[in-house]
This record gives C-alpha cells, structure tokens and sequence, in this order.
C-alpha cells in the first residue's frame, strides 16, 4: 500500500501526476484497493443524507435574530436558485497527459473489459484533450468528454450507466427499459431525451442539462431530491444535496464542449483552470486558493491556449508563466 | 474574499456576509452533528442555534484559522455539552469497543439504501463503523469535508500531529478489515 499521505492527496485532489499514477497502480490490484478510494467519500457521509431545506433553516435562523424581518430588505439574488458553495480546493497539480505541452491528445479511444463478479463490464475512457462518440448496443449514443470515464454492462438487460466526468447523450426511449445514468450523488433517468451530464470530481457537484425531451434527475438517497427537467432546463445537485433549478440557465451552455466550445459565467479559475486543461490537454496550475477562486466570465473556441489565457489574464489581472511542462497562474504584482 | 474579511463584515453587522456564511455551511455542519446528535431535526436545531449565537453576540466573533473550523469545532462543542453524561470521544487506545450510540450514529444502511450506494460502499461503510470515533470524524472531516489538518485539529482539539496519527492508523486498519 502507498504511504497513507499519498492516498490522503488523491482523496482531496491534492495529488501529484506520480502520486496518481502510483494509486491508480495500488488501485488495479484489488477490488479493495479500488474501493478505498473511490467509495471512501459516499461511505463517509451519514445517514439519513435526505434533504437539508438551507433556505428554510435560513428563515427560521433570521426570523429568530431579527434579521430582515420587516421585508423591507431582500437580499441580492433572491431567485429561486440558491448560491452554491465554492468548494475550496488547495493548489493542486493537474494531470498532464503524455505529449508535450500545447499538443493536443489525439490519442485513440481506451476500450477495457472488465470481468466483475455479476458479469462483464465495459469502460469507456478518454484522457485529456480527448473526446469520443460512441453509439450504444441499444442505438443510443454518448459523447464522451475529457477525462472522462463510462461504465455499463452490455449483456445486461437493464440500461444503466456509470459515468465520471461529463457526457452528452442521445437515448432511444423505451420505458420498459429505462436508461439511468449514474454520476456523482445523482440517478438521472431518461424519459425520451438527450441531456448533457456534468460530474468532475474537481467540482464538488452534477450539473444537467436537457436539450430534447425530460430527464428525471433524483438524489441517490432513500428519501433524496428528485425534480423533472424539460427540454432547456439546467439542474445542479450539489454535494451537500441542494438540488436547483435556474430558470434563466440555458443548456446550452453546458452542451457547448461538443463543437470545442469552452463557455465559463462566472465560474472560479480553479474550474475554468481544469476545463482548459481538459480541452488543450496542458497542466496549469493555480497558486493560491484565494486567486482559484476567482470568477471568470469567458468563452473560447479557436482560440490557442496562449489566447485564451491572455484574455483571462487581461480581465482578472493575474500572471501566468510556462514553467516545464505546466502553466502556473500567478496574481500580478 | 477572505475568512477574515467576511468575519469583519459580519462583526460589522453585515447581514449579507452572514447569510452567505450560513448558506455556504449550514448542509455540511448539519451532516457533521448528525454525528453526535444521531438525527436530522436535532442536528437542524443544534447548528441554527449556533448560528443564531453567533449573530447575537457578533460584535465579539473572531476566528482562528477558518470559519469553517470554527463552526465544526463549534457544533461539535455544543454536541458534546448537550449530551447528558459526560462524553470522551473514543479513541485507539481507549479499547475497540462500539458503545450503543456510536452504533447509532454510523447505522449500516437499510437494504433498499444498501442497493442504491452500492455494495462496496456499504461494506466500506460497515468497516468504518468498527474504527474508533475520534479516527471516524477525522476521516470524516478530511475525505468528505475536506478540511485541512490544522483546521481538524482545531475542530477535534488535538494536535497536527494527532490528526496525521488518526487518519494513517486508520486508513491502514481500514484496508486491513476491507478485504
């Protein structure tokens, strides 16, 4: 086994590409291994999960000390949705794939088959700079983003999915047999649709989105959240299992990937940081949490990665620099 | 904006800065009483008391490290002193055994939730209830809330050093049962 310290990086993604790599190898040897790392968070959270009403909490707490209680005084951003929380990451390393940097992966798709105790299991990966189309057994297709990771089992007769990371899909609708993908805390089912799935491990929530059709998007818990999505809805489930819908939020956006579209509004660096990696497949790195978590509204498509960060560069006033093979973003002196 | 600043605006009375706290914490610390408290309304109550406190004497609130760790050191301070009898967080030394309430607190789920996490979760789960209480809620801390090790310590009242100690030994134990 690793140094505990070592797995402990992995498990906060503080983790270097060694030290990755030297899980990822613990990790293939057993079940077990596997399993301390991957279920380590959903074993840790208690149960009952069910849901947490913040915004009643927050009513009776304000009620109770006097604040607001005239009416006279509604906070900015009162909408329907509620803030999410920016989780916190420490400065971390980013994966880099194995070319050189500013070269994009172009790196065939990773096919495996797994043989698990109920049955086989086939898993679809993409590494960074990489993006696949697949289409299913049962005529449906995904599209695979970077960094990416789905898992089904072809001969079963049910149609679920396992997904890590982020995929758009186009499902042939059959409601005797319904098709369910699994991704982070969230089960989101089919019911006749296609609809974008956001589940990064870096951001600690699921974003849907629907473009044709519904989903129901439902907390994997006893007594979770569920909500229905129609055609040009956006749903995020956060960690801590607030489900929100925003009116206003387009689909769009979140689907804007598959022509090589990156669209940030108001995303904190540390996210627009990964998702860069993910599209030009070069590691950057962010100095310091409180730079990370910086917003930045942006949108990139043919622009070179030197591009993108000028312009980024520019509007936060911030640095960056090449060092090696990593990009480090530095606050301006 | 930093910790400090968002504690200044608050001592300063600023109501916004204190609902943006509460929202961003409420769910975690809730889950983080549900702990100690063993259910959701108990634990609802315990951090909006808590924050209401906070409000009340503002004037006077001051954080160390985080906020955050403040507010998990607090809710488990005010979770401790609710109990009836006095309460020592079990640790290693301390023997293995499961009192009754650690049982509660860290319940194997109910067959219908145990198919929905996935068997490998439920058997992770089963092994970490057998960990003692101070190495769970470090691990806890750490892996699920993503606390840093100063500010667990802070939280559990122990050192750095104490911190590390909790999750190697118990990662370990874990992969020792986990098989």
């Amino acid at each position: 086994m690793p140094d505990w310290r070592v797995i402990d990086a992995v498990l906060v993604g503080a983790a270097s590409p060694e030290e990755q790599a030297a899980v990822r190898r613990w990790m293939a040897e057993s079940d077990a291994n596997a399993a301390l790392v991957e279920s380590m968070r959903a074993a840790l959270s208690p149960l009952p999960a069910g849901a947490v009403d913040v915004d009643s909490a927050w009513k009776s707490v304000a009620k109770k000390v006097g604040i607001g209680v005239s009416g006279t005084r509604q906070a900015p951003g009162n909408r329907t949705v509620r803030a999410l929380p920016v989780r916190r990451s420490a400065p971390h390393w980013i994966w880099i794939g194995a070319a050189a940097a500013g070269v994009m992966l172009v790196a065939s798709l990773s096919v495996r088959r797994l043989i698990r105790s109920d049955g086989p299991v086939t898993e679809l990966r993409t590494a960074s700079g990489e993006r696949i189309t697949k289409t299913l057994d049962d005529g449906s297709t995904v599209t695979l983003n970077a960094e990416s990771r789905l898992r089904y089992s072809p001969e079963s007769n049910a149609r679920q999915v396992y997904l890590d990371g982020e995929a758009v899909f186009h499902v042939v609708h059959d409601s005797r047999r319904p098709f369910q993908v699994h991704a982070g805390g969230a089960l989101i089912t089919d019911l006749g649709t296609r609809f974008g799935v956001r589940a990064y491990p870096e951001v600690s929530r699921v974003d849907v989105a629907v473009t044709e059709g519904s989903v129901a998007v439902h907390r994997k818990t006893a007594s979770g959240d569920s909500v229905v999505l129609r055609a040009g809805s956006v749903a995020h489930l956060s960690s801590d299992g607030t489900l929100s819908v925003d009116p206003s939020e387009q689909p769009a956006q979140l689907t804007a990937w598959l022509d090589g579209t990156l669209s940030f509004n108001r995303s904190p660096l540390v996210e627009v940081a990964a998702e860069l990696r993910r599209k030009y497949g070069v590691a950057i790195r962010v100095a310091d949490t409180g730079l990370g978590a910086r917003r930045v509204t942006a949108s990139f498509r043919d622009e070179t990665i030197t591009q993108a960060l000028d312009a980024i560069s520019l509007a936060l006033g911030i640095d960056y620099q090449r060092r090696g093979d990593t990009i480090v973003v530095t606050a301006r002196r | 904006m930093s910790d400090q600043d968002l504690a200044q605006r608050i001592r300063a009375g600023d109501e916004h800065a204190f609902e943006q706290v509460f929202r961003e914490h409420f769910a975690a610390l809730t889950s983080f009483a549900i702990r100690y408290v063993g259910n959701v309304a108990a634990a609802e109550e315990l951090v909006q008391g808590l924050f209401a406190d906070v409000w009340t004497d503002r004037t006077r609130w001051t954080i160390r490290s985080s906020i955050r760790s403040y507010l998990f050191a607090a809710v488990r301070n005010r979770a401790l002193n609710t109990r009836r009898r006095a309460r020592v967080e079990r640790d290693w030394d301390e023997g293995e055994a499961l009192s009754h309430t650690d049982a509660l607190q860290w319940s194997p789920p109910a067959p219908d939730e145990a198919m929905e996490l996935g068997e490998r979760v439920a058997r992770l789960r089963d092994a970490i209830a057998e960990l003692p209480e101070r190495c769970r809620l470090a691990m806890q801390l750490r892996w699920r809330d993503e606390l840093s090790y100063a500010e667990i310590a802070e939280v559990l009242g122990i050192s750095v050093k104490g911190v590390e100690n909790q999750l190697g030994r118990g990662l370990k134990a874990l992969r020792e049962k986990f098989l």
